[in-house]
């Protein structure tokens, strides 16, 4: 039995803010053993990335208070060592990595002296060593590629090649420990998956401990040995991951893997002879890239090319597709929000892309859009009450101002809120309330399509499996119909009959999804189908859970 | 980098020419005439037909306007009245000494502000954080001329501020000339950077707090490259981009007062001229001095876009 | 109506019952009560009803602000939680009031040069005199006045002019938007104090001068507010709420002004603030080089006139100077203030 190469008893870590101390975490424990890769799993607030940086003191020196009866890095005492020797430890004894590899690289040094600096301020400054070992590392994590791109900077490679890079520095003097925080979050689903391929190489080539910190259950049960989870600062459940996943003991961990779950490959019945509602042929859509004051453009770039589906009323369909497939752009498109350069949109028989201004206002009543969360999708002055009765003052509907009221507060029960809520303010609201409200606003002007972009992606596990259940109840109560669009071909596969798969602006793949699910014909579904069950991969380790 | 600058000079010259347009817009715009204005009793009345002819002051609105423009496009502004030398002679023997003055001091106040910004950034909501804000919030507030006249009281003794030797006559050897110019330099220079520091301070406070708190730095620190390190090799450098980005903004300010302390200090710059052109009525003189003004903040401009290019390789490598 | 509403409107009541009552009673003109000029002393008794009103008031601001006064007090709520913002408040406060109530602090006369000369801070002449005989407490007092007018209405104007251009810049987009960002960087390039001496220079203007200089402050002065007011409406054009408004059919004017404009102002009300500081700082170097707004006197040329005699009587030119700057540092702290308290991206949070 080796000596763990992280062991962690009791940790508190408490931020004096302006609103009092608040305890971020609560009696913390882990330990990670050589080779061995841990996953501390929690949603937003749960103080796993808190724990992650306190194991470094990497958190701010203001305002923070981190008491241990015991944090062992390597055999060492991390609370009391003093300043030099915790900057010894950092990057040699125990490298870490970060969330967004964009702003975790410095942009003004080229990746090569980013590598070559972990060594030298670690004392081996020796330019012939250095020569030999950054593209040693380089190819270590799969980027040969750059070894005769050593003056690249950051900002001229991609997501993955930066993560890698980012990889390449924390393991430059042999670590022990690797701590990596979020490291696939901001990462496509393929890229994700070669990451976690990598660590999980990288943990059984060097005998490397790994401390892997996430919100993605997915992601742990790729590559997980042991899984602690955590809510609200403490640990709820830990254990090896087969009995975790298994037989979890927790409510919270049953709730975290129900949700992720889900049902990926039930099919559902969809209405097969129904009317088509929305009919799209050959859209296609080019920007032109301007030139400086008022040039004309010289390039294009596609985002949609020769689109071409149809949906029928009251089934769902889904648009899945990586960032730059075009997906975004197809879902302003269809509600005429950017002009397309060519093809045809049709919704309930009227052109869409032809219809004079007054008959877009009509439209406009008719189609509305759910959009993602991230970017403020309430206006953050406005009260919820205020948000839901904009659109029933512009279109006039309900009357005069009393009618209104009610009408929004009636709207607000529908999607499952309290009628509290109408004088609060976005900010005041959590993740999946403001989504409700959201959707509640679309409801307003009573549409018959509701298409939802990336609706669901920027909320926890938990919250998103409850908004997908809201969606499928308003569908059935109101016959709605919807488009659904998705990065994450889980999610979608949960509320979709029919798939599209898009990829560089075109359609890959159309069809059931069950069908495409069974018989995927393009590359890119492939990929995302593996990402897919890679994370539904719970499934084979667990047995018995209810699935619905 | 030739290249860049010559395209950034060339587009300079529409940049003046539109200054000067819009300035000759405003003057004729406003109620009165600056054509009476050459009714000072100070001038020889002699030439005074002469000198409203070359203004175009009796022509219709067209006349005027290519009256003025004659000077900006073809550089000449004709004859000072006061100086009885051609405008442009006088306005070139000024500007060396503002550009000296603007130059000395920009490069004081950066070095001593920058320092102050660093200080409170690294010590952020600490007792030297406050105290330092306090100073530039002081400094940023007194009044150029005000702070002159103290400075002036207090060092003036040391300091010679009247009677600078001309720096282009042979009367003396170059270096007394030199040392003569520099003792004159020291007590305007001294103001006009202690006001600009004020300000980079503020600045650089602000960038460097908010490079302190990027992911790049906390990838540093856990790469255990030392505080020291980590503040001045991987923070500043990228926290005085956009503070470079900043400069050219300030350029016209640090005009601004450079023409303040000139007239307080008496030093022989553009600024001083240009007052004195005004209360001897003498137009033409005062509009070639506006005309150098707006040169050095256009050539100033370019000179803060190529410090620019040069410490950002994203801006770099897209030429 | 909650008690707390009940209280603060019962207190604005009587403010404004004593304000009525003085003008009823007393029978002075409404502008004496409010603004009185030196010739309007024989009305100060009434006067000074009317400043207790007026002081009663203002000192309500704090009591207003620490309820819950309904969203629109809410800036100057948050405000409150900056002690150093809240200094700069009441100086201001403070230095507005006795700009205005400026014959009630002073029985002499401003300009009136028939005092003794010379004379140190002393009780009958609070600031001292200077060498040719004028008051400078009451000199100061008055000057102020038109330090603080010019700067008010120059920032006036600059800030309207400013957001307007700006907002119609970035909201528009494309060539509108890149002619008046070419526009404003043209006007960048221009320094304020040259052409502001070129122009009141040159320019005979008499009695106009007050506003022409005014003017002429705020034209030059707009650009900062204008390249912040369009980096703004440029981001919030591009949030999901304006392009969920669009999509939920609401018209393109109801977007700008509803949606837009008031998420945009936040930096607009900053710059106000500090750039009235800065405003009257260059009004000032311009009085002292004898081309001020005002014939008459202000501190520009105060201090001029006693800057030669500055070794031998400080309190001449150093008095109007302190005054200044204690105007702009209490401009600038509430600016300060209102950015740490408005502008979330400066806030570092421990998260």
């Amino acid at each position: 039995m080796s000596e763990p190469v992280l062991a962690i008893e009791d940790l508190h870590v408490t931020f004096t803010t302006e609103l009092g101390p608040i305890e971020a975490v609560r009696g913390v424990g882990l330990s990670v053993l050589p080779g061995q890769i841990v996953g501390l799993v929690g949603e937003s607030g749960s103080g796993k990335s808190v724990s992650a940086l306190s194991v470094l003191r990497l958190l701010p020196t203001q305002g923070v208070r981190l008491r241990a009866a015991r944090l062992d890095v390597v055999g060492k005492p991390v609370l009391s060592l003093d300043v030099q020797a915790l900057r010894q430890l950092r990057g040699s004894q125990v490298g870490m990595i970060f969330q967004d590899p964009s702003s975790s690289l410095n942009p003004l040094v080229p990746i090569g002296e980013q590598i070559a600096e972990a060594m030298r301020v670690h004392g081996r400054a020796d330019d012939d060593y250095l020569a030999v070992r950054v593209p040693a590392l380089l190819k270590e994590v799969g980027l040969n590629e750059l070894n005769s791109r050593l003056g690249a900077f950051p900002h001229q490679l991609s997501g993955g090649q930066k993560q890698r890079v980012m990889i390449a520095i924390a393991l430059a003097n042999d670590p022990r420990l690797l701590i990596a925080d979020e490291p696939t979050t901001a990462l496509d689903a393929t890229v994700q998956s070669q990451l976690l391929a990598l660590l999980r190489r990288l943990a059984n080539d060097r005998n490397l401990g790994v401390l892997l910190v996430t919100h993605d259950l997915g992601v742990v049960a790729q590559i997980a040995d042991e899984v602690v989870v955590m809510r609200e600062g403490s640990v709820v459940e830990s254990g090896a991951a087969k009995q975790v996943f298994g037989a979890p003991r927790a409510a919270y961990t049953r709730a975290l893997i129900a949700s992720r779950a889900g049902t990926v490959l039930d099919p559902r019945s969809w209405p097969v002879d129904a009317p088509v509602l929305l009919d799209v042929e050959h859209l296609s859509a080019r920007f032109g890239i301007h030139g400086r004051l008022g040039a004309p453009a010289t390039a294009w770039t596609t985002a949609l090319d020769d689109v071409s589906f149809q949906v029928r009323r009251g089934s769902t369909l889904g648009i899945v597709g990586e960032s730059g497939s075009g997906k975004t752009t197809l879902a302003r498109a269809l509600l005429r929000l950017v002009e397309p350069s060519g093809g045809r949109v049709s919704f309930d028989g009227a052109d869409v892309l032809r219809m004079p201004v007054g008959a877009l206002r009509q439209l406009r009543r008719r189609v509305q859009m759910v959009f993602q969360d991230a970017n403020g999708a309430l206006d953050p002055r406005f009260s919820v009450l205020d948000s839901l009765m904009e659109p029933l003052e512009v279109h006039g509907l309900a009357g005069d101002a009393r009618g209104r009221r009610s009408r929004a507060a009636s709207l607000l029960e529908e999607v499952g809120l309290g009628v509290e809520l109408l004088s609060r303010r976005p900010h005041e609201l959590s993740g999946g309330q403001r989504q409700r409200v959201g959707i509640a606003r679309a409801l307003a002007v009573e549409p018959a399509l509701l298409v939802c972009d990336e609706s669901v992606s920027s909320l926890d596990a938990t919250v998103q499996a409850q908004v997908i259940a809201l969606l499928r109840e308003l569908q059935l109560s109101r016959g709605l119909t919807y488009v659904f669009i998705s990065h994450d071909l889980r999610l979608v596969a949960q509320v979709a009959d029919t798939l599209v798969v898009m990829h560089g602006g075109r359609v890959v793949e159309h069809g059931p999804t069950a069908e495409v699910f069974a018989n995927p014909r393009a590359t890119p579904t492939l990929r995302l189908i593996e990402a897919a069950i890679g994370a539904g991969s719970l499934r084979s380790i667990e047995s018995g859970l209810p699935l619905h | 980098m030739a290249a860049f600058l010559l395209r950034r000079l060339v587009a300079a010259v529409p940049l003046v020419f539109g200054v000067m347009v819009l300035v000759w817009l405003l003057l004729e715009a406003l109620p009165g005439d600056y054509c009476d204005s050459l009714l000072s009793p100070d001038l020889d009345p002699r030439t005074i037909p002469a000198m409203r002819a070359a203004l175009g002051c009796d022509a219709p609105a067209y006349g005027r306007f290519f009256a003025a423009m004659r000077g900006v496009l073809s550089l000449d502004f004709g004859t000072s009245v006061s100086f009885g030398r051609p405008v442009r002679d006088v306005v070139l023997d000024a500007l060396p000494n503002t550009l000296l003055l603007s130059a000395s001091a920009l490069l004081a106040g950066q070095a001593i502000g920058g320092t102050a910004g660093i200080v409170q950034a690294v010590y952020h909501r600490r007792w030297p954080d406050t105290a330092l804000s306090l100073l530039t919030l002081a400094f940023w507030s007194v009044p150029i001329f005000w702070l002159a006249l103290w400075l002036q009281l207090g060092f003036g003794w040391a300091f010679a501020t009247s009677g600078m030797r001309d720096p282009m006559s042979d009367e003396w050897a170059p270096w007394a000339r030199t040392w003569d110019v520099l003792v004159h330099l020291v007590l305007p220079m001294t103001t006009l950077a202690l006001a600009g520091a004020a300000g980079d301070s503020r600045l650089l406070r602000g960038s460097m707090v908010e490079a302190l708190h990027q992911d790049y730095v906390r990838t540093a620190r856990a790469k255990g490259v030392s505080e020291p390190s980590v503040v001045l090799r991987h923070a500043l450098p990228n926290a005085v981009l956009p503070w470079i980005a900043s400069l050219g903004l300030h350029l016209p300010a640090l005009l601004s007062g450079s023409l303040i302390v000139e007239n307080v200090f008496g030093w022989p710059g553009m600024g001083r001229v240009m007052a004195q052109a005004l209360s001897q009525g003498d137009a033409p003189l005062a509009l070639g001095t506006f005309f150098g003004f707006t040169w050095v903040v256009a050539l100033g401009g370019i000179l803060t876009d190529a410090a620019a290019a040069l410490v950002d390789p994203r801006i770099r490598l897209e030429r | 109506m909650t008690r707390t509403r009940a209280l603060d409107l019962g207190a604005l009541l009587l403010g404004a019952g004593l304000l009525l009552r003085a003008a009823v009673v007393g029978g002075p003109r409404l502008n004496v009560l409010l603004w009185p000029g030196p010739g309007d002393l024989h009305e100060a008794a009434h006067s000074r009803v009317a400043c207790f009103a007026w002081v009663a008031t203002v000192c309500l601001l704090p009591v207003l602000t620490s309820r819950r006064a309904g969203p629109r007090l809410a800036l100057l709520r948050r405000l409150r939680a900056h002690p150093v913002a809240l200094v700069g408040l009441h100086l201001s406060m403070l230095i507005v009031l006795t700009t205005a109530l400026a014959p009630l602090l002073t029985a002499l006369a401003p300009g009136r040069t028939t005092y003794p000369t010379g004379l140190p801070p002393s009780p009958g002449h609070w600031f001292g005199t200077t060498a040719i005989g004028t008051d400078v407490f009451t000199d100061t007092l008055y000057g102020a006045r038109v330090s603080l007018l010019v700067g008010v209405v120059a920032v006036a104007v600059s800030t309207t002019l400013g957001t307007a251009i700006g907002a119609i810049g970035g909201y528009l987009g494309g060539w509108p938007s890149r002619v008046l960002g070419g526009f404003t960087d043209l006007m960048l390039a221009i320094p304020r104090i040259a052409v502001l001496l070129l122009v009141v220079g040159l320019v005979p203007m008499g009695n106009a001068r007050f506003l022409i200089v005014a003017l002429v402050l705020g034209l030059t002065g707009w650009m900062h507010v204008a390249r912040t007011v369009r980096m703004e409406v440029l981001s919030v054009r591009e949030r999901d709420f304006v392009i969920a408004a669009r999509a939920l059919g609401v018209p393109e004017a109801r977007i700008l002004a509803r949606h837009v404009l008031p998420n945009v102002l936040t930096p607009v009300v900053i710059y106000a603030a500090l750039g009235l500081g800065g405003t009257m700082l260059t009004e000032a170097a311009l009085a002292y080089l004898g081309r001020g707004a005002s014939a008459g006197a202000s501190w520009g040329s105060l201090i001029h006139e006693g800057s030669s005699r500055l070794a031998t009587e400080p309190w001449s030119a150093g008095i109007p100077g302190l005054c200044l700057m204690a105007s702009v540092v209490a401009f600038n702290l509430v600016g300060d203030g209102l950015r740490d308290a408005l502008d979330p991206r400066l806030r570092v949070n421990p998260s």
